[in-house]
């Protein structure tokens, strides 16, 4: 099931519904069940996120209408497409869906303009000429109107599935993986262009993906799958800084999970002072989220770019009040061009006298969980500089996150 | 260097080998970089120094070839004794002009010609509803056609007769119905001739529908065509060389018909005798050994010649039917404009 819009948004019940969803599907011992609405004041791109079997593509499927759900809802732009209660199933060809299947399924035998005019065929001649004639500038293909798809490189072949998909004017764009087949700069260029223009389109576009960056980057909103159901459905913002579970914050790549007890709170600061396997730390949760009780079990979630490395100047404090921070040394170092991976292992303070906090450390603390942290090349460097030997981390309480346990 | 550096190897052997601050990234980087450098060794002799590779032609071509003439001999010779037999006596001219031959020429034309083109029609739908559904009974119609390949053509002969012929099961209620006898007439020569080849054509067309990749059916689909637009300018135009080849196996084998037809049709000139009928008939009797020869050459010169446009055709096939659409459409597109008065 869909988490419910977070109580902050405002509802207004004018904005048009772009894309409603309400459909069950079952496969052998795989079941899909999924519940979504995007309105038009939430943005106009989703992003179906997931490991791969997850039911995302069935999802995409049903909404093309390649496959049938078995019961449920689907409404396009405020066109119902399919509605089990009264057996609406709005065929394929008439549901104007631009889709894009993974391998974007050139017509192999076409020219581009044949497979870019490929469903303008009910259109006066001159018309879709003209039509072929914009979506050619506006891919920037111009100068490849006769070749053959396989005379065509990767993002060019892409480039002209989405303007044949675009071509007939379609109520909704649904483009599954669009980027898994190219390499790594192609891909970087044409997710920057595909943002662009999805954008620039007014037009509703449900986008598959498993990768982290590409959801970001060009979701509206996301709706992170697992195993046939929908774990949470939200904008990107909240899905990556504030998953609902743990199994989201996991499938969101924040690297960073560990069980915490809640300590005391600071009501009015909302602050919420959780002990954890290397000390006590300072949460600040914002006014949609409600304080958990001192004592709770609770998991903090720290996104690895979210944490500040700096050179141990002088030993740390007590981390009795906000900032959090923590000395301890760097373990581990992985490169991965633009940015570095670091794996820092918090020492066990002797001032570390919290009691209950004590508890919770002696149980866990056989192996410490190292803290993964990323840092730019840049600013690796300049750490690097001085060559320091001992470290300190700085987790800002508003960068954690805390989700039930 | 204290404790850390012993701790961590990795720092270490960045302080040993580079400016502080660069990383294990950038030493990687760099020894690439030397390896490259190092392929163009100066140990190495000028490329222009080493003598060229002598090309030996493989032992194995050697001996596949002479095991592989033996049985292209063994196919050419028979044939190039009848087209040399036909020319030497002048047997070729003396009786193309035979009405029997003629007669038989004619028929198997026309026959053959009738027999593609129901396969063609009834096998097609028959050929995508298996590369595209599965449903149970499957295995067993899907072996099913492989039968009246593999099964003597008298049996086929047979079991045409039980059905359709006067007395046989559908031939008895025809009769009485109707008054129509399908046994013994050029429509039975079609009939068996179907029977025995129709299979070649559904399976080819069946593999050549399931190579087309569904996807593109699928978005198509999307694009707003309907199915049978999609077919025709999706579907056809990708497996066109299998649906030509399927049709060149279909109309040979139905051009070959024997056994089915002598037995389901029999064998009247000009009504049922086919031109492999005519060269046994006159073989065995009136026309003698020379008119036989004469039709099998025409046999073979048919034959090699359909096979080389087809063959032809199915190398440029796809291309071929997409400039047929283009034509026709822009043909069609024309009309309607000028039709209109243009604005």
């Amino acid at each position: 099931m869909s988490m419910p819009d977070s109580p902050n948004e405002p509802a207004p019940e004018e904005a048009p519904i772009l894309l409603d969803l309400a459909i069950q599907k079952q496969l052998k011992a795989f079941r899909l069940e999924v519940d979504l609405r995007l309105r038009a004041d939430q943005g106009h791109v989703v992003v179906l996120f997931g490991p791969s079997g997850s039911g995302k593509t069935m999802t995409l499927h049903c909404i093309a209408g390649v496959t049938d759900p078995e019961a449920g809802y689907i409404a396009v732009g405020g066109r119902p497409v399919f509605d089990s209660r009264n057996g609406l199933n709005v065929k394929l060809p008439e549901r104007r869906v631009g889709y894009l299947p993974q391998n974007y399924a050139l017509f192999p035998h076409l020219k581009v303009t044949e497979n870019i005019g490929f469903g303008l065929f009910s259109w006066e001649k001159k018309r879709a000429e003209s039509r072929i004639r914009e979506l050619i500038t506006l891919m920037q293909l111009d100068g490849l109107e006769k070749r053959y798809p396989r005379e065509l490189s990767g993002g060019q072949q892409q480039r002209v599935a989405l303007a044949r998909a675009l071509a007939p004017e379609p109520a909704i764009l649904l483009l599954d993986e669009p980027f898994s087949a190219l390499d790594a700069a192609i891909r970087a260029e044409l997710r920057q262009n595909l943002a662009l223009l999805s954008r620039e389109l007014a037009l509703p576009v449900v986008f598959i993906t498993h990768d982290l960056e590409e959801a970001y980057m060009l979701a509206d909103r996301i709706a992170v799958y697992d195993r046939g159901q929908i774990l949470q459905y939200d904008s990107r913002e909240e899905v990556f800084y504030r998953p609902a579970t743990k199994e989201v914050a996991r499938l969101v790549g924040i690297r960073n999970l560990w069980e915490g007890r809640v300590l005391t709170l600071r009501q009015e600061e909302r602050l919420v002072q959780v002990a954890t396997s290397f000390g006590a730390m300072w949460v600040t949760l914002p006014s949609t989220q409600a304080l958990p009780e001192p004592g709770s079990m609770v998991t903090l979630c720290l996104r690895p770019e979210r944490v500040r490395l700096l050179p141990l100047a002088q030993p740390t404090q007590a981390a009795d009040a906000p900032p959090n921070r923590y000395s301890g040394r760097l373990v581990n170092e992985v490169a991965r061009g633009s940015l570095h991976t670091l794996f820092f292992r918090p020492d066990i303070a002797s001032e570390f006298n919290l009691g209950e906090a004590e508890n919770i450390n002696r149980i866990s603390s056989i192996q410490l969980p190292d803290l993964e942290l990323e840092v730019t090349a840049q600013h690796y460097t300049d750490l690097m500089r001085s060559n320091p030997t001992n470290w300190q981390v700085e987790i800002a309480p508003a960068a954690v996150h805390l989700v039930p346990a | 260097m204290d404790k850390p550096t012993t701790t961590y190897p990795q720092f270490d052997e960045a302080n040993d080998q580079l400016p502080k601050g660069h990383s294990l990234a950038s030493i990687r980087v760099e020894t690439g970089v030397s390896n490259v450098a190092s392929s163009a060794h100066p140990s190495h002799p000028s490329l222009l120094d080493y003598p060229r590779l002598k090309r030996r032609i493989n032992p194995n071509v050697i001996w596949l070839s002479l095991a592989g003439s033996v049985m292209l001999l063994f196919l050419l010779i028979p044939i190039l004794a009848l087209l040399f037999r036909s020319v030497a006596d002048g047997a070729l001219g003396t009786f193309l002009t035979t009405p029997a031959v003629a007669e038989a020429l004619r028929l198997s034309l026309i026959t053959t010609a009738l027999t593609l083109i129901l396969a063609i029609v009834l096998g097609t739908p028959l050929a995508y509803l298996l590369a595209r559904h599965r449903f149970p009974g499957y295995g067993i119609i899907d072996t099913f056609l492989d039968l009246p390949m593999v099964l003597p053509p008298a049996v086929a002969g047979i079991a045409l007769l039980l059905t359709l012929g006067r007395r046989g099961w559908v031939g008895q209620w025809l009769d009485q119905q109707f008054g129509v006898t399908i046994g013994f007439t050029t429509l039975a020569v079609v009939l068996a001739q179907l029977f025995v080849a129709a299979p070649f054509f559904i399976k080819a067309a069946k593999a050549g529908f399931e190579a087309v990749d569904q996807n593109l059916e699928t978005v198509a689909a999307s694009l707003g065509s309907r199915s049978l637009r999609t077919f025709w300018r999706i579907t056809v135009p990708l497996s066109l060389p299998a649906l030509l080849g399927g049709i060149v196996m279909t109309w040979a084998r139905a051009l070959g018909e024997f056994g089915a037809t002598i037995m389901f049709a029999g064998n009247f000139m000009g009504k049922t005798q086919t031109m492999p009928l005519a060269i046994y008939a006159s073989f065995d009797g009136s026309g003698g050994l020379n008119e036989a020869v004469t039709l099998s050459v025409i046999l073979v010169i048919v034959s090699f010649a359909v096979l080389l446009i087809f063959k032809a055709l199915s190398r440029y096939g796809a291309r071929a039917w997409s400039m047929v659409e283009e034509v026709s459409l822009d043909g069609k597109a024309a009309s309607i404009n000028s039709s209109k008065p243009e604005a």
